[in-house]
């Protein structure tokens, strides 16, 4: 379904840890293959900070090894993590801000699944419209109007 | 460690407020014992307590806070009435009914779990099944993890109460042992210090490290100084074998920021509750901390939740359910979120859940239920939790035999007043006690014994590497770690030991390095790796590799930890999964690691002369002080055998001394290395004279049995009066006449013996073979010197049995001794001389 997933290569529980089994598999969020984080490229300057990221292919690897290990939770919660490893860290502390009740609307929220829907973040983007819909069924927005508003607008862009 | 609130909880009157010993001088310390002779001569008040219960009152377990349950607050461990009654429907491929609540009235909790948790496939059929049927399955070794693991997907959380309430405190132990995530057990500390010292966190996480903690956190009072703090914890830990991982709990936004800079490597502040209300007093919903699960993840951070019994209750909001019931709703949504993870065990409520009836069971069945559904557990004993050190250590027990992901979530590796999450359960004091039990019940709590030559090393190098990182990161305003600080911090107990830092520019400097993101974890590395030190080059390496972890994403597996080593290869319940299934199988301490858990600080040396090379030679002071002793006490007494059978005296008057087969040969004082033979037989012997007998001393050869030794003196005495002695000092006073398991007095405890006992044993002796009854010689009752010398006591034993010749009759002895002014003196007749 995810065109990303497409691209990764099937792995097992059995090929766990990746980075003593399959290195070769893994890179860094800018590209850099695993195997060259070494100290050497990090003396001749090829190393930045963006090679500390893990990167999205990573983590649905990971998600593979733990769906093969039983765990569907733990590999859902792997794969909103890669499409959110495409986002800024102040994009998601946005993100995470617009959930938390008493800060936010249900525009806000509508909001936001948009964005990440933009970025193909779909899984996230469920989350956020599943949370919306709980929250307003159980009153948690402080300012009800407000978001009624926001599902006006909501139903007009759908 | 929760970011909890502590509203006022009533506690009922103390009840050392209830009851007062009257009379004020009878029994201030506790420890005086009443005296003999004015009993019976006051009148006691009628209401005076016993003397028993004012003791009692002093016992510090009474300083606990204990309430009496109260069901409708949520005062209640496990069982409440307004628990709800299990129940599952399904409609369509979604959960409608749960636990008898309509999907229409759903509380958010109640939703995520039905939408998130259960298996809509499997639910109804997992339902059908008995609780007991389930707690069965659950204790029975032969039905796999996997099974209940796959059965447990379709279970409600009234269900899971309902199961956990069929079982007692060993059958939840045992469906632990076979229930948790890792097949070996780890452990974790508490890091920090009430200064928020840098330099002391870098050392104390290098010896946490070297002690064998796999995870460290820390926190701090002062926000501002985060990032220094952040930064020294990580240098430490990684310094020795390294591969430690490492968080600082600070409030979301700092956690997160932290590390994705790679200062941290996991988090575990994400806390969830069991009710609506308590969830939005956090201001988070179940689903705000499942996309906080994924942003950690996103980051190659891992990450765990935290909850625990009580949480509800303190917060005033457990509508009326029981503490295990909410917290299972909190695993069931941890679960959910798909977070690897769960610290739980009350955790820092474990003041409530520990002050109710069988609060101490739904705490283990909040850890055996997160391991039931395949979470990580880090099983709580992270907190002070009692004043008695019976009950700290009954706390722990059940989470340290059966084995855990982590036995403790923060075992304080600082000195409780040090530890700014408000004092963990066990603490730097307490590592001897930890690692005696792991070897005594051969079960692995994580740790290890390590020399202080050990600790000296590493902590040098910790603090040495931060002064290498502070210089190198070249912050505005510059901070340094100083040479003092440094060897303060190699040899501190406490931050008291530690000199003080100008706290204003280190913030200062914390707060520059925060607002410059370009600086990471990988400059850390550059700094010590550009170091002239080759330690700090060490250190520069185990952090790249630990950093190098965090984009391989290994960590996000459940939980995964690093092994110790320049390899430090993850491992995790996906290659290291729990393999239990009953007797002879599963993790147990062999190898290697039970090599390493059998060494401890002090142990007796059993070939003291055979010095294994490369072996710590200095561990037994108690032998090394009595092999001393015995060398200069041993030039005191000479002792010949004369080769010369014994013969059976016909004195009325003696009384014949057999000494053991190996007495004076292998040492030359009693057990405690106190007494020299050469005093002990001088008190004896002038015991003897004093009531007007003689002594004279024989060899028994043919047994170290001191029954057989006494026996022989006796039928070789001219008064039919004998004492035998080994060498440790056990003593017995026999007669001709009685069988050889009799005797007129024993003096079985060799160590409280001193030369004036010696004494009157020689007094007494004469007093039988004069025909006079005496009074016994009056023993003291030292109950703990089995505990220090009875293993001394087999090894002495062992040396005697050594000399046992069964074939060879008593002989005559000619004893001398040196009386300390340099003069020899003869104990009795010399035998060479007598008939």
């Amino acid at each position: 379904m995810d065109v990303i997933q497409t691209h990764v290569p099937d792995v097992t529980r059995y090929d766990y840890p990746l980075s003593t089994e399959r290195p070769e598999l893994l890179c860094t969020k800018s590209g850099t293959p695993f195997v060259d984080i070494t100290m050497k490229n990090l003396r001749d300057g090829r190393l930045t900070p963006a090679d500390l990221r893990i990167s999205s292919r990573t983590l649905l690897l990971q998600a593979k090894v733990a769906d093969d290990a039983g765990r569907p939770q733990l590999a859902e919660n792997l794969r909103r993590a890669a499409e959110l490893a495409e986002f800024d860290d102040a994009d998601i502390l946005d993100f995470y801000n617009s959930m938390r009740p008493s800060l936010t609307t249900k525009s806000d929220m509508m909001a936001t699944a948009r964005r990440l829907e933009e970025k193909s973040a779909l899984r996230c983007a469920r989350l956020v419209r599943d949370a919306a819909e709980v929250y307003e069924r159980r009153s948690l927005f402080k300012n009800q109007s407000r978001s009624t508003d926001g599902a006006q607008q909501e139903a007009g862009a759908e | 460690m929760t970011s909890s609130t502590h509203p006022h909880v009533p506690t009922s009157t103390h009840p050392a407020d209830l009851v007062r010993p009257r009379s004020a001088g009878s029994d201030e310390s506790g420890r005086d014992r009443p005296d003999r002779g004015d009993r019976g001569h006051h009148t006691i008040a009628e209401d005076t307590p016993t003397k028993r219960t004012a003791k009692l009152e002093q016992r510090k377990v009474n300083l606990d806070g204990f309430i009496k349950e109260w069901p409708s607050m949520g005062l209640v461990a496990m069982d409440s009435k307004a628990d709800p009654k299990p129940s599952v429907r399904v409609e369509n491929g979604l959960v409608v009914e749960m636990d008898g609540c309509d999907r229409a009235n759903f509380d958010f909790i109640d939703q995520f779990i039905a939408d998130q948790v259960i298996d809509v496939k499997s639910t109804e059929k997992a339902m059908a099944r008995s609780a007991v049927e389930i707690a069965h399955m659950l204790v029975d070794p032969k039905v796999s993890r996997q099974e209940v693991i796959n059965l447990a997907r379709g279970l409600t959380p009234a269900k899971l109460l309902e199961v956990a309430k069929t079982m007692n405190v060993v059958e939840m132990m045992m469906a632990f042992q076979k229930m948790r995530a890792r097949r070996t057990p780890a452990n974790q500390a508490h890091t920090t210090n009430r200064r928020e010292n840098p330099v002391l966190v870098a050392a104390d996480a290098a010896e946490a490290a070297m002690r064998g903690f796999r995870e460290l956190e820390t926190t701090l009072g002062i926000l501002g100084y985060a990032p220094l703090v952040a930064i020294a914890l990580l240098v430490g830990s990684q310094a020795g074998k390294g591969g430690v991982l490492t968080q600082c709990a600070l409030e979301e936004g700092r956690t997160l920021d932290l590390g994705m800079r790679g200062f941290t490597t996991y988090a575990e502040t994400v806390s969830v509750y069991g009710t609506e209300e308590v969830f939005q007093d956090g201001d988070d919903t179940p689903w705000s901390k499942a996309f906080l699960a994924s942003a950690y993840a996103s980051r190659g951070i891992k990450a765990r939740f935290t909850s625990g019994t009580g949480s509800e209750v303190l917060m005033g909001h457990a509508e009326g359910k029981s503490m295990l019931y909410l917290e299972i709703r909190c695993i069931l949504v941890a679960k959910g979120s798909g977070v690897q993870g769960l610290q739980n065990g009350s955790v820092s409520c474990i003041g409530v859940s520990g002050a109710v009836p069988a609060g101490l069971r739904a705490v283990m069945a909040e850890n055996m239920i997160a391991s039931m559904v395949d979470l990580e557990c880090s099983a709580g004993n992270d907190q002070a939790f009692s004043h008695s050190k019976m009950r700290a250590t009954a706390k722990f027990l059940p989470q340290l035999l059966a084995g855990a992901d982590l036995v403790t979530s923060g075992y304080s590796s600082v000195p409780n007043d040090d530890n700014m999450f408000a004092g963990s359960n066990l603490d730097v004091d307490d590592y001897d006690d930890w690692n005696t039990i792991q070897r005594d019940m051969q079960v692995d709590g994580g740790l290890r014994h390590v020399t202080d030559e050990e600790v000296r090393q590493v902590r040098e190098q910790a603090a040495h590497a931060l002064q290498t990182v502070f210089a190198g990161l070249k912050l505005d305003p510059p901070v340094e770690v100083r040479d003092d600080e440094i060897q303060c911090a190699v040899h501190a107990y406490s931050s008291d030991d530690m000199p003080a830092r100008d706290v204003r520019r280190d913030i200062e400097a914390a707060e520059h390095l925060r607002l410059n993101p370009d600086i990471t974890g990988l400059d850390v590395v550059k700094i010590l790796d550009a170091s002239d030190d080759e330690h700090d080059r060490e250190i520069a390496a185990n952090l790249l590799t630990a950093l190098r972890q965090r984009v391989s994403g290994d960590l996000l597996q459940t939980s995964a930890i690093l092994d110790p080593g320049p390899d430090m290869t993850p491992r995790s319940a996906v290659n290291d999964p729990n393999d239990y299934a009953g007797p002879g199988t599963g993790y147990r301490p062999t190898g290697q690691r039970w090599e390493e858990m059998k060494k401890l600080r002090h142990m007796i040396e059993t070939h003291p002369y055979r010095s294994v090379s490369g072996e710590q030679v200095d561990t037994d002071l108690v032998g090394i002080k009595k092999k001393e002793a015995d060398e200069k006490a041993k030039c005191r007494i000479k002792i010949d055998d004369t080769g010369k059978t014994a013969k059976v005296g016909e004195t009325p008057n003696e009384v014949v001394v057999a000494l053991s087969p190996g007495f004076g040969r292998f040492s030359g004082t009693t057990i405690t290395g106190e007494h020299a033979f050469a005093d002990t037989l001088v008190e004896l012997v002038e015991g003897i004279q004093e009531n007007g007998c003689v002594p004279r001393f024989i060899r028994c050869n043919h047994s170290a049995d001191v029954a057989a030794v006494a026996y022989a003196a006796a039928q070789h005495s001219g008064s039919g009066i004998g004492v035998g002695m080994l060498s440790r000092g056990t003593t017995v006073i026999h007669r001709r006449d009685l069988r050889r398991l009799e005797n007129l007095e024993l003096f079985p405890q060799a160590p409280v013996m001193k030369p004036d006992t010696f004494r009157k044993i020689g007094r007494n002796a004469a007093c039988y073979a004069n025909h006079e009854t005496p009074e016994p010689v009056p023993t003291e009752n030292n109950y703990m010197a089995r505990v220090k010398y009875q293993a001394r006591a087999a090894l002495s034993q062992i040396k005697e049995m050594g000399f046992v010749n069964k074939h060879c009759p008593p002989v005559e002895l000619d004893v001398q001794v040196e009386t300390g002014d340099g003069h020899w003196r003869r104990l009795s007749p010399n035998p060479a001389l007598g008939g």
